[in-house]
């Protein structure tokens, strides 16, 4: 995962791990670009119908995984990304999604470069799109 | 802003206002700040919260919903509600029919007596496509033969699918002994349950439903039914000290019929579908097509009936309960009710009366009357109090309707106007008139008149009450017509008067002789009401009545200073108003009332003889009491009576047109008369 050492502090979450600090005991927070990166992952993740009440949020994603392992469908996810990160996160602007079809491993790299509309600098996530069961 | 976002909100219900309660919440803290985005844990943990709220709130809303009667959905709560109120839901209702069967049995058959068993089966004639079996509910009795047939009239039969199931009973694995009949759409009403004391053991005793637990003892071989969670059926046993128990090896045979409910209603004909007895010809023919099949009550039934059920507590004691229990278990009257006979003129304590008019015709038959007071009143109500039962009394309505309109306002034919108004006064009566208790509003009835057409300007009417009755022909009778309002007092051509019948003149000629109201017979000081005898009177005042008639004189009587009484010497006559006032006697403070006359009045009969000269045959023929409205014959006795079927009608009008019904009067209009609506037209321009 890229780092930067631009943060933006008027975010914070917590860690999605629940990691405590080893001194006081208390939830880690996460803030900034990281808390931005962290509900980006996060959003990939969450599929339609995971939202109680709200069917609309999440996206195709874990379906995708599952079809023809080609450009085609690497073209279809890196559509599906782009489309979710503009509908449900609010905080970026996307400037590009990157999928590359991993025949080895049977997965997929993305790679998400993005703007933090408060923040000048862009920002690049990158991660390994892998189907389970 | 002064924002009190710190209080979280307790009262929303739905996912997305918890939701936002929450985020609301939030905005007092700023430790962590991402909670409105979609993809932040803290979002996603807002989400689980929200959503374990929801799942909460909405349980328990249903949980208290299910827990009353008013509020329950599901069927299975309403149903044990309403057990807890000691009411059984209703079961489906197999339809029946009633037929008659001949069987004509082979010529070397020597069968002498027969019966037709329980479930034997009927095919029906097929209605919408389809057709019904219907079967016997019980055995008949056995019948001899006649020649060669065997006659059985009136078989109920109904329709439904015979079931049988049978369970062996043991105390261990059934200790509540229950037993699920499981099925739905059992019809109760044909379930039969017979225990049989074990498998080696053939003997069996049959069980009848326990209605009524008071009734019960430890030998009563009853069983008990309820409804289960699914619309099915549950029967159970006593514990050998509410009635009697089962005990082990017993088999418990229940048969009953799975009805098709109102789809088998209104078929026409039936045939039996095997032979009863061998190598026999059978007829059936229908006495009554198939009616009465109605599915399980529904759950808003049960939430209606189940209170008022409850009110009852199976007893007769107010108003209302006579008219539910008549209702429930006779369902053959349109409309019932009932009064105490403390309302009575004069009054009759211990006694309640009941008039109920029947769904067809106007008359309940004595041996009906008998079965709704021993069968149906007496074993509900209280000891003491006496049933009646009076045949409804009506009240027949006539008008003498006097409409104004104008002819350039309508296309309409005076004669199809005239039938408007007509069918306007029929509307009127239906809708407001012929139920007991009912009102008749002379305003709104004029409204309803002048709204039959645009040209109708304004309209008037003459309202009469028309009281009918047999006199005996036979011997001479004294008649009691209660009409239920006070009366108008007549004076010219609104006088009471009747129908025409033939009587004796002095002479011995039959003469066609009527009723009516002798005039003028009113109008004196009948008696004065001391409203405050004053005080100080040391002579007697002299009392001056001041009214409009003449001649009147009345004194008082004084002791010790105060009017003790007041002697009427003359009571004067052609007062329609009169007042008093007092002079002298050096007293003061006293208040005295005149009594008019008029309270009640003469009737006399009358004929034309062949000149057209009116002659008086019996002046003083019955009295009216215009006040309670009930009029008088004295020892009537006429010849015959002009008019169809024996009916004498007298006709009066109301003190007041706006009245209503009370006791066992009907207010009601016969649409079959052709004199009980009269109109006349008066053409007026606008």
């Amino acid at each position: 995962m890229a780092r930067s050492n631009t943060s933006a502090i008027v975010y914070s979450d917590f860690n999605v791990n629940f990691d405590v600090n080893p001194v006081t005991g208390d939830l880690l927070k996460v803030t900034g670009i990281n808390s931005v990166t962290q509900s980006l992952m996060n959003l990939v993740q969450i599929n339609y119908y995971e939202k109680p009440f709200h069917p609309e949020i999440g996206s195709n994603i874990r379906n995708l995984l599952f079809e023809q392992m080609d450009q085609i469908t690497s073209n279809a996810l890196s559509k599906e990304i782009q489309i979710l990160i503009e509908n449900f996160e609010p905080r970026v602007s996307i400037n590009n999604v990157i999928v590359q079809a991993d025949y080895d491993n049977n997965g997929y790299n993305i790679e998400i470069d993005f703007n933090i509309l408060s923040v000048n600098n862009s920002f690049t996530v990158s991660s390994f799109l892998q189907r389970l069961r | 802003m002064a924002n009190n976002t710190s209080q979280i909100q307790l009262t929303a219900l739905d996912f997305d206002a918890i939701k936002q309660n929450l985020i609301t919440y939030l905005q007092s803290q700023s430790q962590f700040a991402d909670y409105n985005f979609q993809g932040s844990a803290f979002n996603i943990l807002l989400d689980i919260l929200a959503y374990n709220t929801t799942y909460n709130a909405f349980y328990m809303n249903m949980l208290a919903n299910e827990m009353f009667l008013d509020t329950a959905v599901l069927r299975s709560s309403v149903v044990s509600q309403a057990k807890s109120l000691g009411y059984t839901s209703k079961s489906s209702t197999a339809a029946q029919a009633i037929v008659n069967l001949t069987v004509t049995k082979g010529i070397n058959d020597q069968t002498t007596i027969l019966n037709v068993p329980r479930f034997t089966s009927f095919v029906s004639s097929a209605l919408n496509g389809a057709s019904y079996t219907f079967y016997t509910v019980e055995d008949s009795e056995y019948v001899a033969n006649t020649g060669n047939t065997f006659t059985f009239n009136s078989l109920v039969i109904k329709e439904g699918v015979p079931t049988t199931k049978s369970f062996l009973y043991s105390s261990t694995a059934n200790p509540s002994q229950y037993f699920d009949l499981v099925d739905q759409n059992i019809d109760l009403s044909t379930l039969q349950v017979v225990v049989q004391s074990s498998t080696t053991n053939p003997s069996y005793t049959v069980f009848t439903l326990a209605e009524d637990a008071t009734t019960v003892t430890a030998n009563s071989n009853v069983y008990f039914v309820e409804e289960g969670p699914n619309a099915n059926y549950i029967i159970y046993f006593g514990d050998g000290i509410l009635s009697a128990n089962l005990v082990d090896q017993n088999i418990v045979t229940v048969s009953y019929l799975i009805t098709n409910a109102d789809n088998a209603n209104d078929l026409q004909s039936f045939g039996l579908q095997t032979s009863i007895l061998d190598g026999s010809v059978s007829s059936v023919t229908t006495a009554t097509p198939s009616f009465g099949g109605s599915p399980i009550e529904s759950i808003d039934s049960i939430k209606t009936n189940a209170p008022k059920s409850f009110i009852a507590q199976n007893r007769i004691v107010t108003k209302n309960d006579y008219i539910t229990i008549i209702n429930k278990k006779y369902p053959y009257f349109d409309s019932v009710t009932v009064w105490g006979g403390e309302e009575e003129t004069p009054p009759v304590y211990g006694q309640v009366f009941i008039s109920a008019k029947p769904k067809n015709g106007y008359v309940t038959t004595t041996s009906q009357v008998d079965y709704l007071i021993n069968e149906i009143i007496r074993p509900f109500s209280v000891l003491t109090v006496t049933p009646n039962f009076v045949n409804p009394d009506y009240d027949y309505l006539n008008f003498n309707l006097n409409v104004n309109y104008d002819p350039s306002q309508t296309i309409q034919s005076q004669q199809n106007l005239i039938s408007s108004i007509i069918s306007t006064v029929y509307n009127y009566a239906n809708t407001n008139l012929n139920t007991f208790n009912s009102s008749f509003q002379y305003s709104k009835f004029l409204t309803a008149i002048d709204g039959t057409d645009q040209s109708i300007q304004s309209s008037t009417s003459t309202v009469y009450i028309e009281k009918r009755f047999n006199p005996s022909l036979i011997e001479s009778e004294t008649y009691t017509i209660k009409f239920g309002t006070s009366l108008h007092h007549g004076i010219s051509n609104d006088r009471l008067y009747s129908t025409g019948f033939i009587q004796l003149d002095s002479s011995g000629n039959e003469q066609e002789c009527y009723i009516e109201e002798t005039p003028f017979d009113f109008g004196s000081i009948e008696s004065v009401t001391i409203n405050s005898p004053g005080y100080a009177y040391t002579t007697a005042p002299t009392i001056i009545i001041e009214g409009d008639g003449l001649g009147a004189n009345a004194y008082p009587v004084i002791v010790n200073g105060q009017i003790n009484s007041v002697v009427v010497d003359v009571a004067g006559n052609n007062y329609t108003t009169a007042a008093i006032t007092l002079s002298g006697g050096g007293g003061t403070g006293a208040s005295l009332t005149p009594n008019l006359t008029g309270g009640t009045g003469v009737l006399r009969t009358y004929y034309f003889d062949t000149n057209n000269v009116k002659h008086i045959l019996n002046p003083t023929a019955g009295t009216i009491d215009y006040i309670n409205g009930i009029v008088t014959l004295n020892n009537f006795y006429p010849l015959s009576v002009i008019g169809t079927d024996g009916v004498l009608s007298i006709f009066a009008q109301p003190d007041n047109y706006s009245f209503s019904s009370k006791n066992q009067i009907i207010l009601t209009l016969d649409q079959t008369s052709l004199t009980a609506v009269s109109v006349i037209l008066n053409a007026v321009s606008s």
